[in-house]
């Protein structure tokens, strides 16, 4: 079994109820984020148009956060989720150096790096993970790449657009986008100017949860 | 904006309107420290250890600081090291929860193995038992050998960061390693003239390879991607401009120049101020090559 993911961009609003429902489930502290949702303006008025990108860990087949993490603490679960014991984590950073995507962050609270999981303890228990349910257009295709007749699998041999973000980093991202240009997947294609993380910008103490 | 990109509408004329902030710099000068004082660490064994051969009517200066330099300094490169671990106290997960995969883990184990052999080292300096001393000198250069590149390893597995990945990084930690050795050896005691100048070839040839493959990297070569481009503009004309100038000048060009103006005018003042302004480049120069992948948007 290779869990995978895919978002079907046309489908995405930009509602990021993705957002809320997996800060929820996971209890991701106050300006850290396992999943978000990046909006890009393109264009010059009036021909203008805004675009959405939901972005959360790859889980790789190929994950170079698990190579360099010198603990283990990353790891492959046997359905290829790739996931984070916080017990074991050291907090050396490095897979956040080895993440193409950015997907990692450091919990301020537990002093640990942190990311999206795919919901492994609901998938455990049968269940989606939470950005997919809470989904309202069902942008979010959630299952077992190596079942030909899942969704994602169809969904992906379907729609001849499908792609992965950094595919020239050899990581073979398990996470495809659908509907998706320049602006969704490639960093540099869009300016970033002051104000882009204005209401993103939520502040915690540092260090919380002590050393 | 560039009024010739202002112009077009299409996807340059994009920009991020709303996204998290960027994680900013994770890497900071805790690992600067960590790999400059390791550069002094191996450096002063491998550094020695030719003095010693070349020199060996003087080796006793040397048998008795290298082990004792290179011990401080290691010690100073674990400091740092578990200072920069957000959960320091866990730092003995390396071992009990080891991933041979991970250059950090393969280094930790090492750094431990090569600060064993220093400290065995430095306990035969004090008992004088120089047999003993011999017999160590062999494992403890090629740990020294391999603690000097194992950090390029790491570099090469954090493969989000352009520009570390770069193949001359362990010529370049090489080099570095050479730097520092013997730019500490010119600071540290009394020697002789013929000394001196070994020391000064060492430094100033050191020196002269660094700044080759920092020019063939960063200025000459053509960057494989748009990303490592950025990581370059922002060495070279970004934010990090004068720190990464700053640290190729003064760790580079001026230790060059004032060895050529030593060894020339035989004034061993200027051999002094070419090995601190190597050591103070250096840092600078690996401070930048540090920070700089760290600006750049990662999504």
């Amino acid at each position: 079994m290779r869990l995978g993911f895919l978002v079907d961009l046309t489908l995405c609003m930009g509602c990021k109820a993705c957002e809320v429902a997996c800060k929820s489930e996971n209890n991701v502290p106050v300006g850290s984020w396992r999943l978000r949702v990046k909006y890009v303006d393109s264009g010059l008025y009036p021909e203008v148009k805004r675009s959405f990108t939901p972005m959360r860990c790859n889980h790789c087949d190929s994950a170079p956060c698990e190579r360099i993490c010198p603990v283990s603490a990353l790891h492959y679960l046997p359905n290829g989720i790739v996931d984070i014991d916080k017990d074991r984590c050291i907090g050396c950073a490095a897979c956040m150096m080895a993440c193409p995507y950015g997907a990692i962050y450091m919990d301020p609270e537990s002093n640990t790096a942190d990311k999206c999981t795919y919901c492994a303890h609901r998938v455990e228990g049968g269940l989606e993970p939470a950005c997919v349910v809470a989904c309202p257009t069902g942008a979010n295709v959630f299952g077992d790449l190596d079942e030909p007749r899942s969704r994602i699998s169809q969904y992906i041999a379907s729609h001849r657009d499908t792609r992965v973000r950094k595919p020239e980093k050899g990581t073979l991202p398990k996470h495809f986008y659908t509907g998706a240009g320049a602006q969704h997947v490639e960093p540099l294609s869009a300016r970033r100017e002051p104000g882009f993380e204005l209401f993103n910008r939520l502040g915690t103490l540092d260090k919380v949860g002590g050393p | 904006m560039d009024p010739l990109v202002a112009d077009v509408p299409t996807l340059q004329s994009a920009r991020v309107t709303l996204d998290v902030l960027h994680t900013g710099v994770m890497w900071g000068w805790y690992v600067t420290m960590n790999m400059w004082a390791k550069s002094v660490g191996t450096g002063v064994l491998l550094v020695g250890a030719y003095m010693m051969r070349r020199h060996a009517e003087h080796q006793a200066f040397y048998r008795r600081w290298m082990p004792i330099i290179g011990f401080v300094f290691i010690q100073l490169t674990l400091l740092f090291t578990v200072l920069d671990l957000h959960q320091m106290f866990r730092f003995w997960h390396m071992f009990t929860h080891p991933h041979f995969t991970s250059s950090i883990n393969v280094g930790a184990w090492l750094l431990t193995a090569y600060t064993g052999v220093l400290t065995l080292m430095s306990y035969a300096v004090w008992k004088k038992r120089d047999a003993l001393w011999d017999r160590l000198l062999w494992p403890t250069l090629v740990l020294a050998f391999f603690a000097t590149i194992y950090t390029a390893a790491l570099l090469g597995q954090a493969s989000a960061r352009e520009v570390w990945q770069t193949p001359a990084e362990v010529a370049q930690m090489l080099v570095a390693a050479t730097l520092a050795g013997s730019a500490t050896f010119l600071l540290f005691g009394e020697k002789k003239p013929e000394e001196s100048l070994s020391l000064a070839w060492i430094l100033g040839l050191s020196a002269l390879v660094a700044l080759v493959i920092f020019g063939a990297e960063v200025i000459f070569a053509p960057q494989k991607s748009e990303e490592a481009e950025y990581v370059i503009h922002t060495l070279l004309s970004g934010d990090l401009r004068t720190l990464f100038l700053a640290g190729l000048v003064f760790g580079f060009v001026v230790p060059g120049v004032l060895v050529t103006l030593s060894v020339r005018a035989k004034q061993p003042v200027a051999l002094k101020l070419a090995a601190v302004s190597g050591l103070v480049g250096l840092w600078l120069a690996k401070h930048a090559w540090l920070l700089a992948p760290q600006h750049l948007p990662l999504s």
